[in-house]
C-alpha cells in the first residue's frame, strides 16, 4: 500500500482553513463582547456562523477538495418564510454549530435560511444527522412551514461549475438523496 | 468508513482534527483563552506532520 499523499495533503490543508476559521469566530466573538464589532469583512453573521457569501465560498473550496479525493460531502439546508428574530437566531446559529464540529465542517446562511456541510458524510451516515437538523431548526422556528434539503454526494467538476445547494423539499415528502459511484 | 493511505505513519494530523474539535467545542462556550490555546497547540502539531509528511515522501521516492 502506497501512501495517499494527496488525501494527507489535503487533510492538512482542511485543518489550516479551519484553524483560520476558529481563530476568525475568537475574534469575531470577543469584538461582540468588547462593543467593536469589525463587520467589514462580513465573515460572521452577528450568531457566529457564516455569512451567506462566506459560507457559499467555504463550501465550494470544500467541495473541490471532496472533488479531488472522490470523498462525498453532505449539505443540509433549511428555508423558511420569514427570518428569525435575533434571540432565536442566536439560539439556532448555537445549536447548529454543535452539529458542525469536525475539521472541515461548516455552518452558515443560506438565501432564507441556514446550511451545515459536512465532508466525509455519505448518505447513510446523513440521514440521521438530516433529521438532527430539522428537529433543531423546528424547536426554534415553532410552526412556520419550513423547507428542508439534504445531499449527500461525491461532487462533480459539474457541480463546482454550476454551484447550486441542494434541492429542498417539504418535510413531509420523501428525502433527496443522489447517489453516485465513487 | 474512508481511509487515508500512510495516515498511521502520521498520527499528527488525526491529533490535530482532534485538537481543532476541541477548540471549537471551547470556542462556542466562549471560553475563548481555551480555545486559542488548543489552536496553538494544533498549528504546532500540524507543523510536525507537515515535517513528517515531507520525510515520508523523502524515504518513498
Amino acid at each position: 500500500m502506497t501512501t495517499d499523499y494527496e488525501r494527507l495533503s489535503i487533510a492538512l490543508e482542511r485543518g489550516d482553513d479551519d484553524t483560520a476559521m476558529i481563530r476568525a469566530f475568537i475574534d469575531h466573538e470577543v469584538s461582540i463582547a468588547n462593543g467593536t464589532a469589525a463587520t467589514a469583512d462580513n465573515q460572521f453573521t452577528q450568531g457566529g456562523i457564516l455569512s451567506a457569501d462566506a459560507f457559499a465560498s467555504a463550501l465550494q473550496r470544500e467541495s473541490a477538495r471532496c472533488l479531488r479525493t472522490r470523498d462525498p460531502i453532505a449539505v443540509l439546508v433549511v428555508t423558511l418564510e420569514r427570518e428569525l428574530e435575533a434571540e432565536e437566531d442566536l439560539r439556532l446559529a448555537m445549536q447548529l454549530r454543535e452539529l458542525a464540529g469536525n475539521t472541515g465542517d461548516l455552518v452558515g446562511r443560506a438565501e432564507n435560511g441556514y446550511a451545515v456541510a459536512l465532508p466525509w458524510i455519505d448518505d447513510r451516515e446523513m440521514r440521521p444527522l438530516a433529521r438532527t437538523f430539522e428537529a433543531m431548526v423546528r424547536s426554534i422556528v415553532r410552526d412556520q412551514p419550513i423547507r428542508v434539503g439534504a445531499i449527500s454526494a461525491v461532487p462533480t467538476q459539474e457541480d463546482l461549475e454550476s454551484f447550486a445547494m441542494p434541492a429542498l423539499r417539504r418535510p413531509t415528502q420523501p428525502a433527496v438523496t443522489r447517489s453516485r459511484g465513487r | 468508513m474512508i481511509v487515508i493511505a500512510g495516515l498511521e505513519t502520521i498520527p499528527e494530523i488525526g491529533k490535530r482534527h482532534e485538537l481543532l474539535a476541541r477548540a471549537r467545542l471551547a470556542a462556542n462556550a466562549h471560553d475563548f483563552a481555551r480555545a486559542r490555546q488548543l489552536c496553538d497547540e494544533a498549528d504546532r502539531v500540524a507543523s510536525l506532520a507537515r515535517t513528517r509528511l515531507a520525510a515520508r515522501r523523502e524515504r518513498e521516492a
